[in-house]
């Protein structure tokens, strides 16, 4: 089965719960003639159900019609390039709160450059030093964001550059 | 007081070296925020409000507008060079700005935007001057039910989108408008299809949303499929070759025209704002187009109706503010609170007792909007030249600008983690040709949808269709039935000559 319609049938299951899981735990509107909680999400699922339908229909047609095209091969929709620059994204956003701001980027910077093909290590260090500077500058000292400190030394290590910054 | 006494009382205020100064700090600083992603244009009012502590309310109010004009034509830049929308209502410009900007035409995409948002601004001012009462007289007839209709006329434009994946468009902006309904219902106040998640009863954050789905995506193809993209070198009017000709300028009045009026009667419109009026302007000139299928490839006329309409929606948004004391938008209720810390009340007699507020306001806007085309150049040269950084930096430089962007709306690192599911989401969307906009579009217009059609039947205590018997609420619905089913119809009667 193609990545597309399994995506799709997931997906029409998902709609399908949601569908009955939005009605879950709303009591009927409180004032007389209201619509209900679950009343405007319903009615898109039901069109979101319906469009699904089709769309599986029509990708089904389209794969068995003579001149279709060759299904995309999963290695060719998921490159490693992309399978790790996804990974290094969802650790990245995961290690923010604990390894802080400064140090959790300058890693992701670091490998996020090797993965795409930088592997001078001089230029891999710089340049995720400078970035994470500018960043840093931009936003926490200028914009007064607060950016994540992590926890334990790090969190130490962020008063210190906060401290050290006014 | 005529015309004359009032534009000479404005003048009085704006054209003091003090506000002049002012102004144009305003206007840099609006430029960079906007252009900065996460920094939306009521966060940099909001800014720089430390900043009208040394100005009278009249100059207080007259720097913030520059900010405000400023920063949403700011917006643009990265929306065109890096496919990050700067401000909400620059996730439009993306849309045909970035495949400008990969076929070598940045500079052009640039000062088509600059010039494009300067006329949306100046009209929007000029008709905040002429008719500021009776604009936001009309706007408050506008009840739960019309604002109702205006969003969905917005919604209209899913089945022409493209006309070749209607199904999936529609798909993509369902999907939006089921997205939009997972946080606390508004009205009842209990969890809906939070699935236990305390972080969903605010609802999907739209600006990490947005931002995954353009930006992150975008950097994940070009890691999976790495295309080169070309740069023209820095927009310029007089050097650059790829500056926009006097007949493409022609051939863009008219759009330039419609949308600064509709983009100023939306920013009127409360709730509504720069983001609906970008989306609506871009609608309405594709239902218009004898080329509707350029658009989203580098359209000119996409991007002269996104950028126009939402700079007009500026000044729009400050008709309610300055004749009723009415906020339309986030950015004049920063306003609203700029002024009340300098000690005026804002209200229907602020414009009675000291009318120079009006004049002021639009001198400043005029001011800006011209001042701004220059000022955003210098600006996009930086940014431009930021695009000859080697793509194994630029790349984790857009992902770093796009995480930092997305937590600096609300300070919550999962916003980060939602901006790179969304960009995940997104890249499996452009590969199989659903498409992004069209969920963005469902996202942004999904609450207004649902609160003001539960606000209307509220009000007709249940009874749904008197809540579209209303005159103007069956008018644009009828436009909308028309809108959506016309591509639909067109589509089978041409398969059917096929066959």
């Amino acid at each position: 089965m193609g990545i597309e319609i399994t995506v799709n049938i997931a997906l029409l299951c998902f709609c399908i719960f949601s569908f009955f899981y939005a009605g879950v735990g709303v009591t009927p509107p409180a004032i007389p003639g209201t619509l209900s909680a679950s009343a405007w999400p319903r009615v898109i699922l039901a069109g979101l159900i319906v469009a699904l339908f089709f769309n599986i229909r029509a990708c089904r047609a389209s794969r068995s019609a003579p001149d279709a095209k060759s299904e995309i091969a999963i290695a060719e929709f998921f490159p490693p390039k992309f399978v790790k620059s996804a990974l290094l994204l969802i650790a990245y956003s995961i290690v923010l709160n604990y390894l802080g701001f400064i140090t959790s980027t300058v890693i992701f910077f670091a490998l996020f450059s090797y993965i795409i093909g930088l592997r001078k290590i001089s230029s891999l260090i710089a340049g995720s030093v400078v970035a994470t500077i500018v960043i840093y500058v931009v936003f926490q000292i200028f914009l007064q964001v607060m950016l994540p400190r992590g926890v334990w030394i790090f969190r130490d290590f962020a008063i210190w550059l906060e401290i050290l910054a006014l | 007081m005529s015309i004359y006494e009032l534009m000479m009382a404005g003048a009085a205020v704006v054209f003091t070296p003090k506000v002049l100064l002012f102004i144009c700090i305003g206007n840099i600083m609006g430029v960079i925020f906007g252009a900065l992603p996460g920094i939306s244009a009521s966060m940099a009012v909001a800014l720089m409000i430390p900043f009208t502590l040394t100005l009278d309310p009249v100059g207080s109010i007259a720097f913030l507008s520059a900010v405000y004009c400023s920063a949403v034509t700011g917006g643009g830049i990265p929306a065109i060079l890096f496919k990050i929308p700067g401000t909400p209502s620059s996730a439009v410009t993306t849309f045909d700005g970035y495949p400008l900007a990969c076929r070598g035409k940045a500079g052009k995409a640039l000062l088509l935007i600059l010039v494009s948002s300067a006329f949306g601004g100046l009209v929007s001012a000029l008709g905040m001057l002429l008719v500021s009462r009776q604009l936001s007289e009309i706007g408050l007839r506008f009840g739960p039910s019309e604002l109702f209709a205006v969003a969905f006329l917005g919604l209209s434009v899913l089945t022409s989108m493209d006309e070749d994946k209607m199904l999936k468009t529609v798909i993509s902006g369902l999907l939006g408008l089921f997205l939009a309904t997972m946080a606390m219902d508004p009205v009842e106040g209990v969890p809906r299809l939070t699935f236990g998640s305390t972080y969903l009863l605010g609802g999907i954050p739209m600006i990490p949303a947005m931002v995954g789905m353009f930006a992150v995506s975008e950097v994940l193809k070009q890691v999976a499929r790495p295309t080169e993209i070309k740069i023209d070198g820095t927009p310029s009017l007089k050097d650059s070759p790829m500056h926009v000709s006097f007949a493409e300028w022609w051939s863009l009045k008219w759009t330039m025209i419609r949308c600064s009026i509709l983009g100023t009667l939306v920013g009127i419109l409360p709730g509504a704002g720069a983001t609906i009026a970008s989306f609506l302007g871009y609608g309405m000139e594709i239902k218009l187009s004898k080329h509707p299928e350029e658009f989203g490839n580098g359209s000119l006329t996409g991007l002269c109706a996104s950028e126009t309409s939402n700079n007009a929606a500026t000044g729009g948004a400050m008709v309610p503010l300055l004749s009723l004391g009415i906020p339309g938008g986030n950015a004049a209720a920063v306003m609203v609170a700029a002024l009340m810390l300098q000690g005026v009340q804002v209200g229907p007699l602020l414009l009675k007792s000291q009318p120079s507020y009006l004049s002021s306001v639009f001198l400043s806007m005029a001011v800006t909007n011209v001042l701004m085309v220059v000022i955003a150049v210098v600006v996009a040269k930086m940014f431009v030249k930021l695009m000859k950084i080697p793509y194994y930096f630029l790349g984790p430089l857009i992902i770093l600008f796009a995480a930092v962007g997305s937590y600096a709306a609300q300070n919550n690192i999962t916003d980060i983690l939602v901006t790179m599911l969304a960009g995940m989401a997104g890249y499996f969307m452009i590969e199989f040709r659903y498409s992004p906009a069209a969920l963005t579009l469902g996202l942004v217009l999904g609450d207004i949808c649902e609160n003001n059609l539960r606000r209307a039947v509220m009000i007709t205590r249940g009874d749904v269709l008197a809540v579209f018997a209303r005159p103007i609420t069956a008018g644009l619905m009828t436009v909308c039935v028309i809108f959506l089913l016309l591509p639909v119809i067109k589509k089978f009667l041409r398969s059917r000559r096929g066959v």
